[in-house]
Formats: C-alpha cells, structure tokens, sequence
C-alpha cells in the first residue's frame, strides 16, 4: 500500500459517489439503492473509431505473456511463409485494442466481472494493419444474483481494417455487483 | 480431425506473475488483478485472473492443437469462477462436428477449463478452420 496517496484516492472516490448519486437520482426517480443503472437510449450508439497501429512489438509481448509459442506471432518469415504479410495477432489480441467506451457509458473503475465474452472474426489482424475500434451499448439487463441485484451490460466492439473489412466483433457481458456500484 | 474427437487435458497453473505480465500486455490494468486489498473491498477472495487472460490461455492450447495455420472463425466464452494465482487448471476441449468444404475444414469445438478442485472455471464454444491442402495434425507444444 502507498499511504500517501490515501488521500487522493479517497477524495476521487468520494467526488465519484457524489457523481453517481446525482446520475442514479435522475434515472431512477424514488430509488435510493446504490443500484448502477444505465440509460438505455444510449444502446447502439457508436463510439468515435480510434485507429489502432497494430505493431510487432505489441504482438509479441502479448505472445509472450500467454506463453504462446506459435511462429505465426513471433516469427515474421514464418508468418510470411504461410501467407501473412507480417505476424499474426493471436485470436484474443483484440481487447487489447484501445477504443472509446460506448457514448455515455460510466463503468465503475473497478469491481466490475467481466461474466462472457464473444469474438466472430473477419479479416486476420496482421502487424502494420491499422485496425479502426468502435464500440457501442448492445444491451442493459438487471438480474437478482446471489448476493444481491446485478446490472448485467453487453458491449459490442467492432474493429475495421484499413481496407474497410471487419477484422472482429466483440460482445463482453459486463457484470455490476452492489458492492461495485458503490 | 473428426466428430468425437477429444483434445487435452492441457494442464497449466496460474501465476500471479502471468497476472502481471498479462496486465502490461493487455493494458488492463484492472486493481482486482494485482492488488489483494482492492479485490476484498469488491467482495472477491483475493487478485483473480483476469477473464481474457483464461480465454487467451484457452486460444493457445487450443491453437498448439490444432492442424497448422489453423484460424478461429468465431470463439465465445463464459466466465463460471474465479481463477487465482496458484491454480491448476486443466483444459478440455471435444469435436463437436467437422464440416469439409472445396478448399478448408471447419471444426465447432466445445472448451471447459477446470480448476485443480474440479470446478468449471470457463466453458465455451470455438469454430476453426484450415485449409484442406496442410497436414491434418501437428504435436502439440
């Protein structure tokens, strides 16, 4: 633990419950729960694209903190070889890709699950392409779990190549818990 | 490849130095993955893996046993429990069916990966393809 910085800390998150409280006092009127609650009018709308330099380095550390030995991602004759212009990305490389966050979506910052995760997959994500990253709200569902109600927040990502061809979609079922939302 | 097919069990432990590399990989610098303190205050038992981090596991298991140049066409998961550092999991997968087509095979796998006390960490589905004209198998790595 870093003492020092307690204060700090604590003040952002006290600013950051003054700021939810205010939100959760607008969408749900009568509700004094500390429920995370999300405004459904946001779903489907498109985050602004952030184009992603996809770059050997980047590949390989992430090759490497998986263990992954396959020469696709480290080995550029290899990947040549077998008719990619340069390593190949490994299925999950996607996530690492920066984007916005869906407009108007706050997550908590930490204490959120991350409960499935889906990818359909396109074009092959080869290092040197710039992949575009958008993602938008898919879906909003509260569930009552075992410890308490859940908020359950799908969020779809798409990442489009630089010839215009959908290289993945993703789908995250985010998971809020009580103690999250607070 | 065929139908019936059963691929592992792949055995690995998790270390909470693959959580901090995989941190620094992904960028997901998540408190719940690194610091013990933060994980308890959000009712968890301590840092967990991060969810990507199994399913990228999973991938690369996959992926050694697969025939050559294999792609993922579509790969989902759920997340069931929390896998710490020091877990030893193990990873299953079977052949659900096989599709070949002119020029590439298709294949829809169903994934679990086990904790060392048997508990069903993470199950999915996963849809590959190779092309028809590469070795139908390698060895695992």
């Amino acid at each position: 633990m870093q003492p020092r910085f307690v204060d700090s800390e604590s003040q952002i998150r006290a600013l950051r419950a003054t700021r939810l409280a205010k939100k959760l006092a607008g969408v749900l009127p009568g509700k004094g729960a500390a429920m995370f609650a999300v405004d459904e009018t946001l779903v489907g709308r498109k985050s602004e694209p952030v184009v992603n330099e996809i770059e050997k380095g980047a590949v390989r550390r992430f090759m490497e903190a998986l263990g992954d030995t396959d020469a696709l991602g480290l080995d550029e004759e290899a990947a040549r070889a077998a008719g990619y212009r340069s390593l190949r990305a490994p299925p999950t490389f996607a996530v690492t890709l920066r984007r916005n966050p869906p407009p108007g979506l706050v997550m908590p910052r930490a204490g959120t699950i991350h409960g499935e995760q889906h990818f359909t997959y396109g074009a092959p994500i080869v290092a040197g392409d710039r992949i575009a990253v958008s993602s938008w709200l898919e879906d909003v569902k509260v569930r009552n779990g075992s410890r308490g109600p859940m908020t359950l927040v799908t969020v779809a990502t798409e990442g489009i190549n630089q010839d215009g061809v959908s290289a993945f979609v993703g789908r995250a079922i985010l998971i809020v818990t009580e103690a999250a939302a607070r | 490849m065929k139908a019936g097919d059963r691929l592992g069990p792949y055995n690995h432990e998790m270390t909470r130095e693959q959580l901090v590399r995989y941190a620094g990989a992904s960028g997901d610098f998540n408190p719940i993955h690194y610091d013990d303190e933060r994980a308890r205050e959000f009712g968890l038992p301590g840092v967990i893996a991060h969810g990507m981090l199994n399913m990228g596991l999973i991938a690369r298991y996959l992926s050694a046993a697969l025939p050559e140049g294999a792609r993922f066409e579509e790969y989902g998961v759920r997340f069931r429990a929390y896998v710490r550092p020091g877990e030893r999991l193990s990873l299953t997968a079977r052949v659900d069916e096989v599709v070949k087509e002119a020029r590439r095979s298709l294949a829809t796998l169903s994934i679990e990966l086990m904790t060392g006390s048997g508990v069903s960490a993470v199950t999915g589905r996963a849809r590959v393809s190779w092309a028809t004209d590469v070795e139908e198998t390698r060895p695992a790595t």
